[in-house]
């Protein structure tokens, strides 16, 4: 499960939107194919924002890749735009834009890029980082974070059971032992009393 | 109740009257005028009242064909036929009667009863052709929206052959200097991002929308059924153990059970050992044992 890029657009409709800041996680590929890489997420990126409606969440699926493109765009005009591969869970995913949003607008106020016609290089270091963390859904979305606790949880919680189980059984074994340890010295004690009482010959 | 039919009676006497009011020249004069003045306007009601009679049939049979449009039986060109002509109808039923009225009201009546039947007449037939055209409009209403709903059925039963016919817009193939291919053959068209939940593109893309807050739903639901999950368990955990309380219990009783009779036997039998180890008793039995001779000897030899 991998997140390749994040990538944030000036969404005007009907123009093409202008590129704002990308940054990509390209370690699974070869070093020669990154380039390529490179440029056709940006295209994907671009065009998918492009054609998102305000508000709405957007999940592209390229079939025989098996790459997802999630976008959303927000009232401001911001867009954004996140590559993941398919297995990458939807939810996740727009929870990074949505944090990558807020992120981008503590860093560059609206005022800054709301001009913008071309294509520039807002450097957001909070981008890489969240890039970094994403990569490993389970422990960056609490949702996921809390499920994944609650699975180890129950494994363990399930494996205690079954111990005591064994326990009950042990004690079980115990209990019929020591029923049958009292019933055998009781006849010890009476043997002995009989034999000190009645006759004093051997 | 029986009944007789007197209106011969009544045709003959008013014949009687009418012949009567003849011998007065110009008051019959005005009589003829008047009866064709009647007549004039009770020609014209009848034609109205025939129309709007018509019209209402018309009606009649739109609201059945109206009613009976489902998705494949089309008879949308007869609808719209038969609404034209009876719109027409409507307006030149309008148009008569709106002229009646006049007509009744410039002419003035002899008889107040002649005019209050005139105006009750006039505004009878109004009311029925009011009523058609409200019966008229409700169909429309119902024909618009079964058209709506054709049009809805229609939408979605050719929504997926229309993308899959919609011709693909430019398809971008990166350039690249190396063997290895672009990793992504994109051929995107003109979206429309519908409402639906996902759509199929032709063959490469399949796109998702609004599933967000549905599937943190899910996310949600689901840790909530885990943490009952552990709730069943942890309570079956403490039935387990507090069971288990009671078995080592039970096996503590029978082990202190056992001590103390294992102690006592233990008592008894040093006892016994002392008893037998000791000298008293042998010294004892055998002072009794002589005893005993003694006494059989003196008592057999004395």
């Amino acid at each position: 499960m991998k997140v390749y890029s994040i990538g944030l657009f000036k969404v005007v409709p009907g123009n093409k939107p202008v590129l704002l800041n990308i940054v990509y996680e390209l370690s699974s590929f070869g070093f020669f194919q990154r380039g390529s890489v490179k440029e056709v997420s940006l295209f994907v990126s671009r065009e998918t924002v492009g054609r998102t409606n305000v508000g709405e969440r957007v999940s592209m699926e390229h079939t025989q890749t098996q790459k997802v493109c999630h976008t959303t765009v927000d009232s401001k005009g911001l867009g954004c735009s996140v590559l993941t591969d398919s297995e990458y869970p939807g939810r996740v995913a727009h929870t990074l834009i949505r944090i990558c949003l807020e992120e981008f607008y503590k860093v560059h106020p609206e005022s800054e890029w709301r001009g913008l016609q071309s294509d520039v290089e807002l450097q957001t270091p909070a981008l890489d980082q969240l890039l970094l963390k994403y990569q490993n859904p389970e422990t960056a979305d609490p949702m996921m974070n809390l499920q994944k606790n609650l699975d180890e949880t129950i494994t363990i919680v399930k494996k205690t059971v079954e111990q005591l189980g064994q326990r009950g059984e042990k004690l079980d074994d115990l209990a019929a032992k020591s029923d049958d340890l009292s019933f055998q010295s009781k006849a010890f004690m009476n043997n002995a009393e009989r034999m000190n009482k009645c006759c004093g010959y051997v | 109740m029986v009944f007789k039919d007197r209106t011969s009676e009544f045709g003959n006497l008013a014949e009687t009257l009418r012949r009567k009011q003849e011998q007065n020249g110009t008051i019959s004069h005005k009589g003829k005028k008047q009866h064709s003045q009647k007549s004039q306007f009770s020609y014209a009601a009848a034609e109205i009242s025939k129309g709007v009679f018509e019209t209402s049939e018309k009606l009649i049979k739109l609201t059945n064909m109206a009613k009976n449009t489902k998705l494949f039986m089309d008879s949308s060109a007869q609808i719209e036929e038969l609404t034209f002509i009876i719109k027409q109808d409507i307006q030149k039923l309008n148009k008569d009667l709106s002229s009646l009225d006049q007509y009744v009201k410039s002419s003035r009546q002899p008889n107040k009863q002649t005019g209050d039947h005139s105006e009750t007449i006039v505004g009878f037939l109004n009311l029925k052709l009011s009523n058609a055209t409200k019966d008229f409009k409700d169909i429309l209403e119902v024909r618009t929206e079964s058209l709506k709903q054709q049009q809805e059925k229609k939408d979605s039963f050719s929504g997926y052959s229309n993308t899959f016919s919609s011709p693909p817009g430019s398809s971008h193939e990166h350039p690249s200097g190396n063997n290895n291919s672009a990793l992504y053959k994109y051929e995107m068209e003109d979206d429309d991002n519908s409402n639906e939940h996902s759509i199929l593109m032709p063959q490469e893309l399949m796109m998702h929308t609004t599933d967000y807050s549905s599937s943190r739903l899910r996310a949600a639901e689901n840790i909530s059924s885990t943490i009952n999950q552990l709730e069943g368990i942890f309570t079956q955990l403490a039935n387990l153990v507090s069971m288990q309380g009671e078995v080592i219990e039970r096996i503590d009783s029978n082990m202190d059970d056992s001590l103390a009779n294992i102690s006592r036997g233990h008592d008894s039998l040093i006892q016994t050992l002392l008893n037998v180890s000791s000298n008293r008793s042998l010294i004892l039995k055998i002072f009794l044992v002589l005893i005993v001779f003694i006494v059989i000897f003196v008592v057999f030899f004395a």
